[in-house]
């Protein structure tokens, strides 16, 4: 584990694809999974993040280092410098902007969250999905999750009719 | 999952490269091509999780997609149906018809059988069940569809909220109607009610042995809220429950709750009572630390006594709401205090009326020497107050703040512990409220900070989220500034959702 400057602790993530990434130790906890290997001090040297390509790693980082908490003396203190309804509204602007991106990379983001248990990058991905689900018609939704519809029609009958209070 | 870039140009830097902190990542290219059917590439939890944010009917609509993902509602762990959801958008719950009603707890019925009658059998365990369905034909078939669930599955928390067509202001007569039809729908399903963790009732009568089935069938409740319900006007109603955790009594005609025996309680909440004399009564209650008394004060309300009110518990955690009307709880003395608040660390005062003299409220500081933080706010909120003509009728308190003398018991009065003393309003009093500071900075010699908020959110006055406007800092500092040693700093934070509803 190295440290760098201010006494601040820097932690190595490595992707897969042979990328080392070296980020301050409080960005990297924001990940639940990483929090807990640092934890339980298995995290002496770099970490490899299996499964998650450079790329996409390099973003979960950039969204993780944006949320980090700004961590004055106490948390009440901070939020006197920095108006919260302010900082949130900030935050809220860079998500929207963050997520501007093609479908395969949203998806690739929610497996990463996933894996590494960041709640409000899971949240912040999946939602935009939810919303692409609650607001078009079922041929839209399929081409956008880029499904098949693999019914024979009359399966599809019946599963209509299974749920239809949920069709009305 | 091993390899998330199926497809695509594999990342451009391969050589071990070292980026010196999370920098601005190169630009995404923006691929679209190769990604068919990227679904079957998310695995079943990601796509699970995803499911279970969608409401009930959109997750139960993905099933057409595909054959893939109409597994998906067999498999949720979390399941929410709720009446509400299924009734006419943009019409208020007053003006629903009778039809609007029965349409929706219908919709409730094959909604509940659709998703639980098709995971009969199934491994996934619910981890929350929550079913909110109107009093009515369908509550039996309901009640049997999740019992059967029940016993077939595992189901972790499983939830009833049952509405009562009459919502608000219940003649009496629909009172006992719903009681009985409530106590016809018990009886038909026990198992239900046995296996429910949370149960939320409104507008019952019911009769004198029901409470005590109640309580003894619902073994599994954590939580009981209780909105009219009751066994007739002034009636006694006796909690004696192994599980219960959380309880909520809202209005009511009862007489006074006894909370005779509940180990596991820790949370108390009476919000609005009628009734003349102490509200409720603790018996073996060890684990309550929080309770919070909300009360619109008549004349013929008594004045609480704290000591007497909480005696045999040791709380931790104190709310009292006055809706802007009439202060109803009685100054004490240090001595009669020490005993029930020796442990008590968080005070809210909520809606103190701006024309109420504050000096008073400094007996629970001398009674309370562990307080570490506390919180007031003084405001006339228009929404919760009486107004109108019935603020002439002889039971409404014109004046406030009476009965409430207090004397300190020593004039040098030192508090060791309190660290935060916030103040919420609209700061119309501004004089009372530095004077309420000053009194306050001067007994607790480590309070360093105060924070002053604006008036919490509230929805239906319309009164938002504000921030501090200059002017408004500047003349409150001011204003404070002339009273409270400069060793103390004011503090403006933006208030966000505190408090609100």
């Amino acid at each position: 584990m190295a440290t760098r400057e201010a006494g601040k602790k820097m932690i190595m993530l490595k992707s897969p694809d042979g990328m080392e990434f070296e980020v301050e130790e409080a960005v990297a906890m924001e990940s639940q999974t990483i929090r807990k290997m640092i934890e339980d001090d298995c995290a002496d040297t770099a970490i490899l993040i299996p499964n998650i390509n450079s790329k996409i790693l390099s973003r979960v980082i950039e969204y993780c280092n944006k949320h980090v908490p700004t961590t004055g003396a106490t948390g009440a203190a901070a939020s006197d410098t920095v108006a919260p309804a302010a900082l949130a509204e900030d935050l809220k602007i860079w998500d929207a902007e963050f997520i501007k991106v093609n479908r395969a990379t949203r998806f690739d983001l929610i497996q990463a969250a996933s894996y590494l248990n960041i709640k409000g990058l899971l949240d912040l991905t999946s939602q935009t999905t939810i919303d692409t689900i609650s607001d078009n018609s079922l041929e839209e939704i399929r081409s956008f999750l880029s499904t098949k519809n693999d019914y024979l029609p009359e399966e599809e009958q019946t599963i209509r009719r299974e749920n239809q209070w949920a069709f009305q | 999952m091993e390899n998330t870039h199926h497809g695509r140009p594999a990342a451009r830097a391969n050589s071990k490269q070292s980026v010196k902190g999370p920098g601005k990542s190169s630009s995404l290219d923006m691929v679209e091509a190769n990604e068919d059917d990227r679904l079957s590439k998310l695995p079943d939890d990601i796509l699970l999780n995803i499911v279970e944010r969608l409401d009930i009917a959109d997750a139960a609509r993905t099933t057409i997609l595909s054959r893939r993902w109409k597994q998906i509602p067999a498999v949720l762990s979390k399941i929410v149906i709720m009446a509400g959801s299924f009734e006419p958008k943009h019409k208020e719950w007053s003006k629903l018809t009778s039809d609007d009603i029965v349409r929706a707890n219908t919709t409730v019925l094959e909604a509940t059988r659709s998703i639980l009658e098709r995971r009969a059998g199934s491994l996934y365990p619910i981890h929350m069940l929550r079913i909110q369905f109107y009093l009515g034909d369908e509550s039996i078939l309901i009640g049997q569809t999740v019992a059967n669930t029940m016993t077939t599955q595992k189901v972790a928390s499983a939830e009833f909220t049952i509405l009562t067509k009459v919502r608000k202001k219940c003649a009496n007569n629909d009172l006992l109607t719903y009681g009985k039809q409530f106590m016809s729908f018990f009886d038909a399903c026990p198992n239900a009610f046995g296996g429910l963790v949370r149960l939320t009732l409104e507008n019952l009568r019911l009769g004198e042995s029901d409470f005590p089935k109640i309580f003894s069938m619902c073994k599994q409740l954590e939580f009981l809220s209780l909105y009219e319900c009751d066994m007739g006007i002034q009636s006694f109603l006796e909690v004696e429950h192994p599980q219960l955790g959380e309880l909520v009594i809202v209005c009511g005609r009862l007489e006074r709750v006894d909370l005779k025996w509940a180990p596991k309680l820790t949370k108390l909440k009476f919000n609005i009572f009628r009734c003349k004399d102490d509200p409720f009564c603790l018996g073996y209650v060890p684990l309550l630390h929080t309770v919070s008394i909300i009360n619109v004060a008549f004349t013929w309300h008594k004045m609480l006594k704290l000591s007497e009110l909480l005696d045999k518990a040791a709380i931790s955690n104190l709310t009292l709401d006055f809706k802007s009307e009439k202060i109803w709880v009685k100054p004490e003395g240090r001595r009669q205090l020490l005993p029930v608040f020796h442990k008590l660390r968080i005070v809210n005062w909520i809606n103190i009326a701006e024309e109420c003299d504050l000096t008073w409220t400094m007996f629970l500081l001398h009674g309370a020497p562990n307080l570490k933080e506390l919180h007031i706010l003084v405001r006339n909120h228009l929404c919760e107050m009486v107004t109108g003509k019935r603020r002439e009728l002889p039971v409404v308190c014109k004046e406030k703040d009476k009965g409430l003398e207090w004397e300190p018991s020593t004039s040098d009065f030192k508090h060791h512990n309190l660290a935060a003393l916030s103040i919420y309003g609209r700061f119309h009093a501004v004089d009372k409220l530095v004077r309420f500071a000053r009194n306050v900075v001067e007994a607790a010699v480590n309070l360093e900070d105060i924070r002053l908020y604006k008036s919490p959110v509230c929805v239906r006055c319309k009164h938002m989220l504000q921030e501090w406007t200059f002017e408004e800092t500047s003349w409150l500092s001011y204003e404070f500034s002339k009273e409270i040693p400069s060793v103390v700093r004011i503090h403006f934070p933006s208030l966000g959702q505190v408090f609100s509803k």
